[in-house]
């Protein structure tokens, strides 16, 4: 498990490497404000269907209650009616000579849209009085009637039984009414003997009809059973029998002996069920709410809180794209400078806003910056000065074999008795060496330098037996500028071992000072063998390495790379050669008079 | 802004503009509104009465599912053209469903071939009729239904030999069939049956001079002048039986007058017919309804099980 979880973490730090810190920032702002927005948002789904429940259940208990109040009331009244007919009328009455039509008429009166009729009967089922005046249809035999039958045996108690037809009485017209019979067994003085009785109510079921009309609601489902649960009035009974709607009468059946409201779950649906039972008759007025949330309304409801969710979410999206971009840029700029100081722009100007640590931060690595610039400055000037001081030894070293070489050629010069040229090249020798150490100055005045190369020459035209001729001119007045020592003699070194070695008297080297503008221009030409244009690059980049051992061991990059670095990039080496046809290497110096560089460049 | 970010917000975009078409209008989710459907019932009759029960049900159903629901009789003569010309011009009008019992099933069925009716649907009442147009037909088993009034009349009037059938003109095309099964069944009981189709009902005066003591009224109207002149002219052994149920015949079942009918809860009837064409007009499909026959004695007409028929609740 731990495994796994450290296997996770790896993989979650892996994908963190390629995103953006930005972008890490929104979308752990954007998980958070779904996550909250999610559960706000459930939470209150919860509540409105919670609320829904409520609202239904409060509306199913009230519905029930507009039907049971008024149909218990109204019970209570009949009951009064029948406890007042019966001991204040029947008791004190003697049959057959007294009537108490008048008072049974008075009581129909007196509730018209209740009672439909009232009958009193003697133990065999004869008719005594009956109001409104009604004959008795022949048909039926009372004494076989369930509600007289009932009054008898349970001669204690008020009973109230299923609708039926009124049919006890002839009536003259084809129409006939739906009645709920309420009968109760009474003592009865006949001719002077108390005999039992029954005293039937008939109430209109009409009156069951008014009351319930008013309670029907479209998403409650009224109805009233009896204590048996079988359906004393439902609106939709009969569509109910003729399979035309459902019989919801049957969700009230899971629990028929309970009171007040409560779930029923049925064929996986859920109903909120009240019921109320009626005092003195056994029956039930039972309301069932039917699913609110299925409904187009509720439906729309839910979308509408779903949508302003949406809302909720998107502007809490933007904000956190304005927030990760207003907290990310000043890091993103600074994370931008940082990487053109990596590539190496010390002079990037670091200007950073954003918050307190940011700006910190910035601050901070613009005062590196300035720290490393200086650093590097230090560096430079310390390798430059590091450089120069190899350069100037490697300059002030003669090659030995170049040496060994002259000395040999004068000692051989003596042993022929040629003294007057072994004068020459010992004086040149003299003069070339003087020039050299130049009492360890590197900057010399520019005929001076020319001087040395003419000694040069001069001893390698005896060293090579006169193969090449050489000449110099330099154009008046220039002599006296400045140069850095030993620049044209390696140049002329490479012109002889390159160009006149395979040569046979025909080789020629001609050197030409010039000024051109604020230059001077130090041409050294050949006629030797020449170079292609790669072999040219090669040797401006210093690609091809010299050989030391026969020359001074100063290279052409050597000359290039010190007089670059004294007097800038623009000014170096600059190489024309043509195979067969020869070299011109020319060196560019600025014109500056040695008297006004001699000391200050030292 | 990353082009990531940018398709999150025209998601939610689009999320919030469906969402508020969902929730806020009613392009796509639409509360289902109580539309009043008109029907037209045309009946084989000129006399309401007859619909009596039929009316009830009708009337409930109408209440119960919203329609506007009206019964036209013909005027004076019962005849399967003038039915047409009252189809013809209820199809033309406002009725978005027809429900016709036809006088005559071959004539009208004629007629269906030859009228386009709108192409306006037909609900038939007390016969199959075959057509296109016909989407519903409720009717009874007449052959069953005769056999069991022929077989009530069989077992309550015993010991008699002889039968006074009669039908009104207008009705006998619609209960020939009835007359057949109910004649053979009554024969095969031994008893012989005298038929009369009556124009008038002067036809009918002298009716209890008759040497027969078992009449049977093959329809409502005849079967109501029977009794009233039985009322009229008391005899203990004449026994009347009748064939189907309006107020009259059932209050004559109370005094005793009329011995027993045979029918079909005809209060059924009507509001199948209804919700059936209601159905229809909200889209659902709908199939024959075969509906049960009865056969009730007078002295067991209060009891459950026929109460509900004799005396509707509403």
């Amino acid at each position: 498990m731990g495994k796994e979880i450290r296997k996770i973490e790896k993989r979650l730090r892996d994908l963190l490497k390629n995103w953006s810190f930005r972008y890490v920032l929104w979308l752990s702002f954007s998980l958070i404000s779904i996550i909250v927005t999610v559960a706000i948002g459930m939470f209150m789904n919860f509540q409105y269907s919670k609320r829904l429940d409520d609202l239904m259940e409060e509306q199913l208990a009230s519905s029930v209650s507009q039907a049971s109040v008024p149909l218990y009331s109204h019970i209570r009244s009949m009951l009064k009616a029948s406890d007042a007919l019966y001991y204040n009328v029947i008791r004190s009455a003697h049959f057959p000579e007294d009537s108490v039509y008048n008072e049974f008429k008075l009581v129909c009166e007196i509730n018209p849209e209740t009672i439909e009729s009232i009958a009193l009967f003697d133990d065999k089922g004869n008719l005594l009085e009956a109001s409104p005046p009604s004959i008795l249809n022949e048909r039926i035999d009372i004494q076989k009637e369930e509600w007289f039958q009932t009054a008898i045996q349970e001669n204690e108690n008020v009973h109230f039984f299923d609708p039926k037809v009124q049919n006890l009485y002839v009536v003259s017209d084809n129409s006939y009414n739906w009645v709920i019979p309420m009968s109760r067994a009474v003592q009865i003085d006949y001719n002077g003997e108390t005999i039992q009785g029954v005293l039937l109510i008939n109430l209109r079921y009409s009156w069951i009809e008014n009351i319930f009309d008013t309670a029907d609601l479209s998403n409650i489902k009224i109805a009233m059973l009896n204590e048996a649960g079988e359906t004393i009035y439902d609106p939709r009974q009969y569509l109910v029998s003729l399979g035309l709607e459902k019989d919801y009468t049957e969700i009230f059946q899971e629990q028929p002996n309970r009171d007040g409201s409560f779930t029923v779950k049925m064929d996986g649906e859920k109903y909120l069920v009240s019921s109320q039972t009626i005092g003195y008759t056994g029956w039930k007025v039972i309301g069932i709410g039917l699913d609110q949330e299925g409904t187009v309304s509720s439906l729309k409801g839910r979308l509408f809180i779903i949508m302003l969710f949406f809302i909720l979410m998107t502007i809490l999206l933007i904000l956190n794209v304005y927030i990760s971009n207003k907290i990310c840029r000043p890091i993103q700029e600074l994370a931008v400078h940082v990487h053109e100081i990596e590539e190496g722009n010390l002079d990037e100007t670091i200007n950073v806003s954003g918050s307190r640590e940011i700006c910190q931060l910035g601050s901070a690595i613009s005062q590196m910056k300035y720290v490393i610039k200086n650093l590097m400055k230090d560096i430079v000037i310390e390798y430059e000065q590091k450089r120069k001081t190899e350069l100037d030894a490697l300059q002030s070293q003669i090659n030995p074999h170049f040496l060994y070489n002259t000395l040999d050629i004068i000692v051989w010069m003596i042993e022929n008795e040629q003294q007057e040229e072994a004068v020459k090249v010992v004086t040149a020798l003299g003069r070339l060496f003087r020039i050299s150490l130049s009492k360890g100055k590197r900057i010399i005045p520019l005929k001076n330098e020319i001087e040395h190369v003419t000694n040069y020459l001069m001893i390698q035209q005896v060293r090579f037996e006169n193969k090449f001729s050489y000449s110099v001119t330099m154009e008046e007045g220039i002599g006296e500028n400045a140069t850095l020592k030993l620049i044209v003699q390696p140049i002329v070194e490479n012109a002889i071992y390159h160009g006149m070695e395979y040569m046979y008297g025909d080789g020629e080297i001609a050197i030409n000072v010039t000024k051109q503008g604020e230059d001077i221009l130090i041409a050294v030409k050949d006629n030797g063998p020449g170079m292609t244009q790669e072999m040219v690059q090669a040797l401006v980049e210093g690609k091809v390495v010299e050989s030391t051992k026969r020359g001074s061991g100063i290279g052409v990059r050597n000359v290039q790379e010190r007089i670059q670095m004294q007097f800038g990039r623009k000014y170096g080496l600059f190489i024309e050669s043509e195979l067969d046809e020869g070299t011109t290497v020319t060196i560019k110096i600025p014109a500056i008079p040695y008297e006004s560089w001699e000391g200050s460049l030292e | 802004m990353k082009k990531i970010e940018k398709y999150i917000f025209i998601g939610c975009g689009v999320m919030i503009v469906i969402l508020w078409i969902l929730s806020s209008t009613d392009l796509i989710l639409k509360e289902k509104k109580t539309e009043v459907h008109r029907i037209a019932v045309i009946a084989d009759d000129s006399e309401e009465a007859d619909w009596e029960y039929f009316l009830k049900g009708m009337e409930y159903a109408a209440d119960q599912y919203h329609a506007e629901v009206r019964l036209l009789t013909m005027y004076d003569e019962v005849s399967q053209q003038k039915q047409n010309e009252i189809i013809e011009k209820e199809a033309l009008g406002d009725a978005q469903i027809l429900i016709v019992s036809p006088v005559n099933v071959e004539e009208f069925q004629q007629f269906l071939v030859e009228n386009s009716l709108k192409e306006k649907s037909v609900i038939t009442l007390n016969a199959e009729v075959q057509s296109d147009k016909i989407v519903s037909c409720i009717y009874a088993d007449e052959t069953e239904w005769a056999r069991q009034l022929g077989d009530m009349i069989a077992e309550k009037a015993e010991g008699e030999k002889k039968a006074w059938i009669g039908v009104r003109e207008e009705k006998w095309s619609g209960t020939q069939q009835f007359y057949d099964s109910l004649k053979e069944t009554l024969e095969m009981h031994g008893i012989e049956t005298v038929l009369q189709i009556w124009h008038d009902e002067r036809e009918l005066q002298e009716i209890f001079k008759r040497e027969e003591n078992l009449f049977v009224g093959l329809d409502k109207r005849t079967t109501e002048l029977l009794a009233e002149k039985a009322e009229n002219k008391k005899k203990e052994n004449r026994k009347i039986f009748g064939n189907g149920i309006n107020s009259s015949i059932v209050h004559s079942m109370e005094n005793g007058i009329i011995e027993g009918i045979a029918t079909i809860n005809e209060m059924d009837m009507g509001c199948l017919a209804v919700a059936n064409a209601v159905k229809l007009l909200e889209g659902n499909k709908i199939t024959n309804l075969l509906i049960d026959q009865k056969t009730i004695l007078s002295e067991e007409m209060y009891s459950k099980r026929y109460e509900q028929i004799l005396f509707p609740v509403f």
